[in-house]
């Protein structure tokens, strides 16, 4: 895959602490424009804090970011869609209070948009309350996506999927990519969706990004951590089965 | 530099051209565009040679004037089309297959309202058969564990006296104080017409001893203890907490709500009777300050009351306490799962806290009456 050499995001020198827990030093990381970029590492590496200070919610206590981006699309960790809001009104609101759209208009575009990631319009009429957990993911990711962001961030969007739905997802995101030019930041266990869609892979390691390059470099990494990453049992599995389908 | 979007379609030659950009910010005025053409045309070509870029929600326009089944057939020798333009077309199609136009629903009907009246009588019905159970629920676990004294929460006992007790001591003191001045002050305006200006003291004391001292201790936990109580718990059934309480066993009941009623029931007497001192105070600093009696004079005054009023009013506090625990903890147990709806579980505890403690009060006035007590 051919690089684009303009980046869309970039971190400097990023350092995050919470009392005296280091969380990132000195972290610098690169993203470039209409790539799919997977983000890993351990559970509590911190990365979700990281996509937290990429978007600006959480300021860093050092370093710098450059997001050169607008409108973003960001899908939390558990969804965070508005409770008070049936789900079609969550994906809705933000062409409701962003654009000249009206009200009809913004919550039919807002049910194809569900229709899409794979939620009929009846679970549009539902409460997120009512919704299981993966419906939730599903719907927040329609939210992120309404308004054809230039970039969306993504955190564990496959988790508490069944695999059929995960596999939907990773190719409706791949497509999503390549034909609008989006760009997707994305943070995951799932091996499967690394292997599928990815450009890149940053891995996430004591405070720092370790690595970044295409999955076949990471892989060959010698840093240990990566390398029970990638070549544990699931790892394994998972590299067979990108190997057998290309 | 970005070209509108635009729609165009050939009558003759049925052929239909999309061009420009097909973006978010173009979407008004081609949705405007498309329904200046004719409804449902009988297109054989779809001409895309001046196609920019095309976004999902546009695509989805396209699919919604055509038809998913036409645009479908058009797409695959559509003019000049991209693979990737194809991509989100086709999967627009596929979304649009499934979805309706939206419709809003109608909101007020005759019959709406009589449904609506039907449902409001049933559920009050299932909220009062609610609380009835709760209380026997709590009843019995109140008694198993009060008889097992390895099973008392004696850290969380003294954490709710603390929290809801002893933290409400000065704003409990503070609001009889200011309530026992302005009693002293509305006695004294009515009695000096009479020249009784001393019965301003017997209208304090009486007052406080047998109603306000209590009921403003009451009111104020209804506010400030029953909804944290609902807040607190209605957080936990959010988080799943209380499910997770059933399945290792554990009761609900036993562990949050017991340790809550039982700190009540010791606090709320002891505020009821700050209550009452800081209303004598507040009712002495007017009478010494601005009403002429001397200190002395409204100490034997205060000691001509019969003692029988205090009892009368402190009898009280234990009811209240358990009225507030129960509404509070109730309520905090019938939140769904969601951030709303701890808000109106909230509110609710507080509304209905106050107007039971009210409420009890005034059938208790009546009764004590009665009783000539
Ligand atoms: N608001 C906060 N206050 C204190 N510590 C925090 C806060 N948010 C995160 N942390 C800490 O920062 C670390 C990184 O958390 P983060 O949520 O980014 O992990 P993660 O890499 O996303 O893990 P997972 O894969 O489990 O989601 C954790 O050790 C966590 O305890
Ligand atoms: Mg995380």
């Amino acid at each position: 895959m051919i690089q684009p050499a303009e980046t869309i995001l970039s971190m400097r020198q990023i350092s995050n602490r919470f009392g005296n827990q280091m969380v990132h030093q000195n972290l610098n990381l690169d993203v470039y424009r209409g790539e799919i970029i997977g983000l890993v590492g351990g559970s509590g590496a911190g990365k979700s804090v990281l996509l937290r200070t990429a978007i600006g919610l959480n300021k860093p206590d050092t370093g710098e970011i450059i997001l050169n981006a607008s409108p973003i699309g960001v899908l939390f960790q558990h969804g965070a869609l508005f409770s008070s809001m049936t789900v079609a009104e969550n994906v809705a609101l933000p062409l409701i209070e962003h654009t000249r759209l009206s009200r009809a208009q913004a919550l039919h575009l807002a049910q194809i948009k569900l229709a899409l990631v794979g939620l009929n319009q009846q679970a549009g009429e539902q409460y997120p309350a009512e919704l299981s957990g993966g419906m939730v993911k599903r719907a927040a990711l329609a939210r992120a996506l309404i308004r054809e962001p230039d970039i969306v961030f993504l955190d564990e969007p496959t988790a508490g999927l069944d695999p059929l739905n995960a596999a939907a997802f990773d190719r409706l995101i791949k497509t999503l990519s390549k034909a609008l030019g989006l760009t997707v930041v994305l943070v995951t266990h799932d091996l499967d969706t690394l292997y599928a869609i990815c450009d890149r892979i940053a891995v996430l390691a004591d405070k720092r990004i370790v690595a970044v390059d295409t999955v076949a470099k990471v892989v060959a990494n010698p840093d240990s951590w990566i390398q029970s990453y990638f070549h544990g049992p699931r790892g394994r599995a998972a590299a067979h089965a990108a190997r057998k389908e290309v | 530099m970005s070209r509108a979007g635009f729609i165009h379609y050939d009558n003759t030659e049925k052929l239909l051209q999309v061009g420009g950009e097909w973006t978010l910010e173009h979407y008004i005025a081609l949705n405007r565009a498309i329904q200046q053409l004719p409804p449902a045309p009988e297109t054989t070509r779809l001409d895309c040679s001046n196609l920019g870029k095309v976004d999902f929600n546009t695509a989805s326009l396209l699919a919604d004037y055509l038809g998913s089944p036409q645009l479908d057939k058009l797409l695959p020798h559509a003019q000049g089309l991209t693979t990737d333009q194809r991509d989100i077309f086709a999967s627009a199609v596929q979304a649009t297959q499934t979805t309706e136009l939206y419709t809003a629903k109608p909101s007020f009907s005759a019959v709406g309202l009589i449904a609506q009246l039907g449902q409001n009588v049933s559920n009050q019905v299932h909220q009062l058969v609610l609380l009835l159970n709760f209380i026997g629920d709590l009843v019995l676990t109140c008694v198993a564990v009060l008889v097992r004294p390895s099973r008392w929460r004696v850290t969380a006992w003294f954490y709710h006296m603390q929290q809801a007790g002893l933290a409400a001591i000065p704003i409990v003191s503070l609001m009889a104080f200011l309530v026992g001045a302005v009693v002293a002050f509305l006695g004294a305006t009515v009695l000096t017409e009479f020249g009784a200006t001393v019965y301003a003291v017997d209208l304090v004391a009486f007052g406080f001893m047998r109603e306000l001292g209590v009921l403003l201790a009451a009111i104020l936990l209804a506010g400030r203890t029953a909804s944290s109580f609902t807040a607190q718990i209605g957080a936990m059934k959010v988080n799943e907490e209380l499910d997770a309480m059933r399945v290792e066993q554990l009761d609900p009941i036993e562990l949050l709500v017991v340790p809550r009623l039982l700190a009540l029931l010791v606090m709320l007497p002891l505020l009821g009777f700050v209550s009452i001192l800081a209303g004598l105070a507040g009712g002495a600093a007017v009478a010494v300050g601005s009403l002429d009696i001397s200190w002395n004079q409204y100490l034997s005054i205060l000691n001509e009351v019969p003692v029988r009023h205090f009892w009368v009013g402190m009898s009280k506090a234990p009811f209240f306490a358990v009225v507030i625990a129960t509404i509070g903890c109730l309520e905090g147990f019938k939140v769904a799962n969601s951030a709303r709806s701890i808000g109106q579980h909230t509110t609710s505890s507080v509304v209905q806290a106050l107007f039971a403690v009210i409420l009890l009060d005034a059938i208790a006035a009546l009764f004590f009456m009665e009783m000539n007590w």
